[in-house]
């Protein structure tokens, strides 16, 4: 086994997760039940990657995301963040308290209410559990469907199709918490609260206030053992693939808690997927806030990508009228939306860490070409780890093959960037890249191309490219492409954000299927192809040197105020040299060609 | 969570209403506070929006728990929780002592005192109060080995702070014992050499303390044995795991051939170093009742378990990294980070090596050990507040014995110290002191006052009875403290009622401080303005 363990970070970081675990979910799913739809061909991956087996004080096996995820108090709302899966112990005793015999005081802090949603998943695990008594329910139900007449069964599935659709609108409406909308159960280990912080109490907004936060020795000890709790039970990890929210003080956090991994783990792989949400609100104008949004993005990509074998940072500033969003009708305000554009991006862009390995022949490339281990992919988009920051293009839903003379071409032109601030790649410089494609569909039908058609389809198009650059400068350009016959399975608290152009399997229809200007989401939409690709190229090096740039000028600049904060967030002058050059470095990897074309696309 | 004090105004405030928001803050936590203190207080159970639960009958643990948003009261806050840090205990005093500080101060600053006058009083009160401790406080002579008895009773007092009797007394000697086994002559004494390990079972009475360590996982070979005895413990920080991402992806090399050969030259090296470890089992065991067991910082990959299984050897991976000091510590031997290093003498040993398994839980026992100076608490208690509450009283208990030794000092408890230093301020100090910085003075003694007081209060007595009979004790020269069951003076030598001496004097130091920052609140705004000035 090649266990992969998954570490989400801060408050964003987790939104994301929540949807990357409900993909997951959905798929165990599909396993489960067989593949009751023709559309939705088998996955091939090997969930264990993901996934670690347990079991419960009653013998009971469990099987849950092999993940820890750390944030600030309060950030679990309704739900208890050592889940609930391993038992607890009956209410009485729970309440009793045995350790003091004088008086004694309770607080409540006022009950977060489930939402419909965890409300359904409750009843259905009741059910579940529920042994005999369930059987017995379903036999009645059974037996009374056969004696009542047409009109009554579909009544009957008219209602649960409007019950969904209320529990859909009530995550539409209202998630607060990344917990809302997770399917998964969690083992108590994958959840590690930062005390004394407290989610929309404390100011959390910058480096400086996550600054020396993991270094305090408790908890950095708790953090460390729940790390090893997954690992130990590892037979031959193969690496950490990390989610960590940038925008605020959990970058401190992740940088410190990363570095710490590092020392411990050495040679274990660390890939590292930056996320934050849209700007909400438009940026102060004031210098000074400026500032500090400056050097804490600079500080922030300069300590992270240290730690890390590759950066891929993500999230657009505006999302919702990026060219990314084509077909989603997305608002950049409600984080239950965008991030699930990011997990669908990352779930496809880690899809050869965990599919089965595939062999030479064609019987063994039935569900998936390409699989990689996560330690051979960044070695590689990374050049050997020279380049330490990576672009993420994709498309949701990715279109289907075109049609070019007769020959269907996979175009590689309609990926959009997911990472900020990128220009265009100018040619002649070498470029290192992933591509996966995941359940491309054949031009017009939505039925899924073979892993052959579309790995011949690349081809061409590559083709179609060198011929077209003919004259210019060859780049070399070094690539691993990965095809996944399953498309995206998309799960029911998957937010409404196709747009009213997108069909049942995520294909894209000529004509608008619906009149509305409400999104299409899990209940409409079942599966959807995705490609995303990562790469190196010089696109990435204007989001650097704009980080780069901002430290020189600011964090050692004459003037007081940015060296002052530099102090403040815990670097003496040296330090921020030090980081200075790293950032310096690191633009150099990617070769000194003059760059003619550095136009912001964000 | 549950207690929730809002900022009642962000606003920019004048002078005198900052001020009195100030006061209010931090007479508002110590209200919160208050009723937590001493052997009488209240427990908490805090019950979160999601109906997770905490239990704390500690100011520090408390404070942590609470979201706190007004300035001040997160100011005094992190004092208190800074005292934790430093000296282990004393939160809840330094909290309740600040509030008083700024009460006292409220009544001579609403008849038109100057705030700076106060502080100038507190200033020299704190002064006097520290030199006086050093008068007042009991040497603890700790040459050779210590006194257990006087240890004890420092750290029941604290234990009984915060658990039931019975316990409290059950854990006293755990952590007496807990710490005498890891104290070095001469050295300070490093409380990580005490692992605190918890198993959620059966009662809290079950903790005990194993002269040895108890490690959080388990032989991962179905085929291990799950005891040894007269065991070698070998312990490393060696890589026996095949590290296949180098040679996992076609594209690095030429041809499958060469990938083959590669794949192959792993294998080999990672089994070349298990084969050297089983090779000085043989040497040591063979031939003997002796057996082995490896325990490994690094992976062990399940090729490797498979013959290390084959052999006998019972083989743990990725154990703490604090876990290879302490084995050696445990168990002697050395830990090596390379298989070169192997040989007899870096071997330790153990008695007996087993294992115990709680659903997916394992535990690994090392016990048996000669002349162990590292050693395990295993907390037991049935839901994880409760052990989270007992784990806090260990650790609080820990550092009381500690502080004893290193401070060759304890202060009598139950009130005794505060009502003693009242007389001493009011009696000798407070008269060498010229004009109004007198009062400053008179104030930060009554304040103190604020310990007894409480400690009454929270055992249901007569606050201004209890005071009064243990000042006139005290101006008779009897040095007595509260006994909070009968409200009667007591002897708290006799008693065995001590407190940490460090405790109080980082007590005696920081509430002054914060009270005089609180107080002089426009001059430290102006202070940051000035330092700009140069520019
Ligand atoms: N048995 C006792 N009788 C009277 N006072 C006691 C007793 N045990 C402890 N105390 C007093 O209780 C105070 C400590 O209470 P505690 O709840 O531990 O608060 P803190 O967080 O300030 O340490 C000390 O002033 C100590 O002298
Ligand atoms: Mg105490």
């Amino acid at each position: 086994m090649k266990e992969i363990l998954t570490l989400q970070v801060g408050g964003y970081a987790n939104f994301v997760g929540s949807h990357f675990w409900n993909f997951q979910d959905e798929i165990l799913g599909l396993g489960e039940d067989g593949c009751e739809d023709a559309m939705i061909p088998t996955h091939g991956l090997n969930m264990g990657v993901l996934y670690r087996q347990g079991e419960t004080r009653q013998r009971i096996a469990t099987y849950t995301p092999r993940l820890l995820s750390i944030d600030l108090r309060g950030s679990s709302g309704a739900v208890n963040p050592s889940g609930s899966l391993y038992e607890r112990p009956p209410a009485a005793e729970l309440n009793s308290i045995t350790t003091w015999h004088g008086p004694a005081a309770t607080f409540r802090a006022e009950r977060y209410e489930k939402n419909k949603f965890l409300q359904s998943l409750d009843e259905e695990e009741k059910w579940l559990s529920g042994g005999a008594q369930g059987l017995d329910h379903t036999r009645a139900e059974t037996s009374s469907r056969d004696a009542t007449d047409l009109a009554t069964q579909e009544a009957h599935v008219r209602e649960a199709k409007e019950q969904e659709r209320a529990v859909i609108q009530s995550l539409e409406d209202g998630v607060q918490f990344s917990t809302d909308y997770l399917k998964a159960q969690l083992h108590p280990s994958s959840t590690y609260e930062i005390a004394g912080l407290w989610q929309g109490v404390t100011s959390f907004e910058d480096y400086g206030c996550g600054q020396g936060l993991f270094s305090t020795g408790e908890q950095a000890e708790e953090i460390r053992d729940k790390v090893r709790f997954f690992v130990e039970e590892c037979d031959s990890i193969q690496g950490f693939q990390c989610i960590v929210d940038d925008s605020g003080g959990f970058s401190a956090v992740a940088a410190d808690f990363l570095e710490d991994l590092a020392d411990e783990y050495g040679r274990t792989p660390v890939s590292l997927f930056t996320v934050r949400a849209p700007k909400r609100v438009q940026e102060s104008k004031s210098t000074n806030r400026q500032i500090v949004r400056a050097l804490h993005d600079s500080v922030s990509l300069a300590r992270l990508a240290a730690v890390a074998q590759l950066t891929i940072p993500l999230g657009l500033s505006q999302l919702a009228t990026s060219s990314f969003a084509e077909h989603l009708v997305i608002k950049d305000e409600k984080d239950f939306h965008t991030s699930a554009v990011y997990a669908a991006a990352i779930n496809c862009i880690t899809l050869p860490y965990r599919m089965e390995g595939s062999g030479p022949s064609i019987t063994s490339q039935k569900a998936g070409l390409g699989s990689l281990d996560m330690g051979s992919a960044l070695r590689l988009v990374s050049c050997s780890s020279s380049r330490r920051v990576a672009l993420l293009e994709a498309n949701l839903p990715s279109p289907a093959l075109c049609d070019i003379q007769g020959q269907s071409v996979y175009n590689v032109q309609k990926l959009s960037p997911l990472t900020p601030s990128t220009g265009k790649a100018t040619n002649g410089s070498h470029v290192a890249e992933m591509m996966v494609l995941q359940g491309t569909q054949l031009p017009g039908s939505g039925v899924p191309a073979t892993i052959a058609q579309v790995q011949e389809s690349v081809a061409k198009a590559g083709e179609i490219a060198v011929k077209a650059r003919r004259n210019s400068r060859q780049s070399l350009r070094i690539s691993h492409l990965a095809v996944s016959q399953c498309p995206l399975a998309v799960p029911l608290p998957f937010p409404c954000i196709f747009s009213s152009y997108i069909g049942k399997y995520g294909n894209i229809l000529p004509r608008p299927n619906v009149i509305s200007k409400q999104g299409r989401g899990g209940i409409d939409v079942i599966s959807a192809p995705v490609a995303a690709r990562v790469s190196t190229s010089r696109g990435i090096l204007p989001f650097i040197k704009r980080r780069s740039l901002d430290m020189q000028q600011l964090a050692l600049a004459r003037s007081t105020t940015g060296p002052s904060l530099m102090q403040d967030w815990g670097f003496a002058r040296e330090e921020v040299q030090e980081l200075s050059e790293s950032l310096s470095s690191m633009i150099a990897a990617y070769g000194d060609e003059v760059e003619s074309d550095t136009s912001d696309t964000d | 969570m549950a207690i929730r004090m809002v900022n009642p105004n962000a606003e920019v405030l004048n002078k005198s209403a900052a001020l009195y928001m100030m006061i209010n803050a931090a007479k508002g936590l110590q209200e919160v506070l208050k009723t937590n203190l001493g052997p009488k207080g209240t427990i908490k159970m805090l019950v979160g929006g999601s109906g997770d639960i905490k239990l704390t009958k500690d100011g520090n643990t408390l404070l942590k728990e609470m979201q706190i948003q007004n300035p001040t009261a997160i100011m005094i806050a992190r004092t208190a929780v800074a005292q934790d840090d430093i000296s282990g205990d004393g939160t809840t005093s330094t909290v309740l002592l600040i509030g008083e500080l700024m009460k006292q101060s409220e009544r001579f600053i609403s008849e038109g005192m100057h705030p700076r006058v106060l502080v100038d009083g507190f200033e020299i009160a704190k002064k006097a109060t520290l030199e006086y401790l050093e008068k007042f406080k009991t040497p603890v002579t700790i040459q050779g080995t210590p006194d257990k008895e006087i240890i004890s009773m420092v750290a029941r007092t604290t234990l009984r702070t915060k658990l039931y009797e019975e316990l409290a007394d059950q854990l006293t000697d755990i952590v007496v014992n807990a710490v005498l086994c890891i104290r070095k002559p001469e050295e300070p004494i490093d409380l990580f050499m005490v692992e605190i390990m918890h198993m959620r079972h059966k009662m809290d009475t079950d903790t005990k303390l194993v002269e040895g360590l108890v490690l959080d996982h388990g032989a991962r070979h179905p085929d291990m044995p799950k005891r040894l005895e007269n065991c070698y413990i070998l312990t490393c920080n060696v890589s026996l795991e095949y590290e296949k991402s180098e040679v996992n992806a076609g594209f690095f090399y030429h041809d499958a051939e060469q990938r083959e050969k590669m794949v192959a030259a792993e294998r080999r090296n990672v089994d070349e170093k298990v084969h050297k470890i089983i090779a000085l089992k043989k040497k040591v065991c063979d031939g003997t009742n002796k057996t082995f067991c490896v325990i490994n910082q690094k992976g062990i990959d399940p090729i490797s378990l498979d013959l290390l299984a084959k052999e006998g050897i019972v083989g743990l991976r990725r154990a703490k990294r604090r876990n290879m000091e302490r084995l050696v510590l445990a168990c002697g031997g050395e830990a090596i980070n390379s298989v070169e290093d192997l040989d007899a003498d870096v071997l330790g040993y153990a008695g007996v090596v087993y294992e115990h398994v709680l659903g997916e839980e394992k535990y690994t026992f090392i016990e048996g050990v000669k002349n162990p100076h590292s050693c395990t608490i295993l907390i037991k208690g049935p839901n994880d507040h409760t052990i989270a509450q007992i784990k806090d009283a260990v650790r609080d208990g820990l550092r009381s014995v500690k502080n004893t030794i290193e401070d060759e000092a304890l202060v009598l408890g139950a009130g005794a110290f505060e009502v003693a230093v009242r007389q001493y301020l009011m009696n000798t100090v407070k008269k060498t002191v010229e004009g109004r910085a007198q009062l400053g003075v008179e104030a930060f003694a009554d304040a103190l006052m604020v310990i007894p007081k409480t400690l009454a209060e929270n055992s249901g007595l007569d606050t201004q009875d209890v005071l009064i009979t243990l000042q006139s004790e005290h101006d008779k020269g009897n040095v007595v403290g509260l006994n909070h069951n009968t409200g009667e003076p007591m002897d708290p030598q006799m008693e065995g009622i001590f407190d940490n001496y460090s405790v109080k004097k980082q007590i005696i130091n920081s509430a002054p401080i914060i009270a005089a920052q609180l107080l002089l609140v426009d001059e430290v705004i102006r202070a940051g303005r000035n330092m700009r000035k140069p520019q």
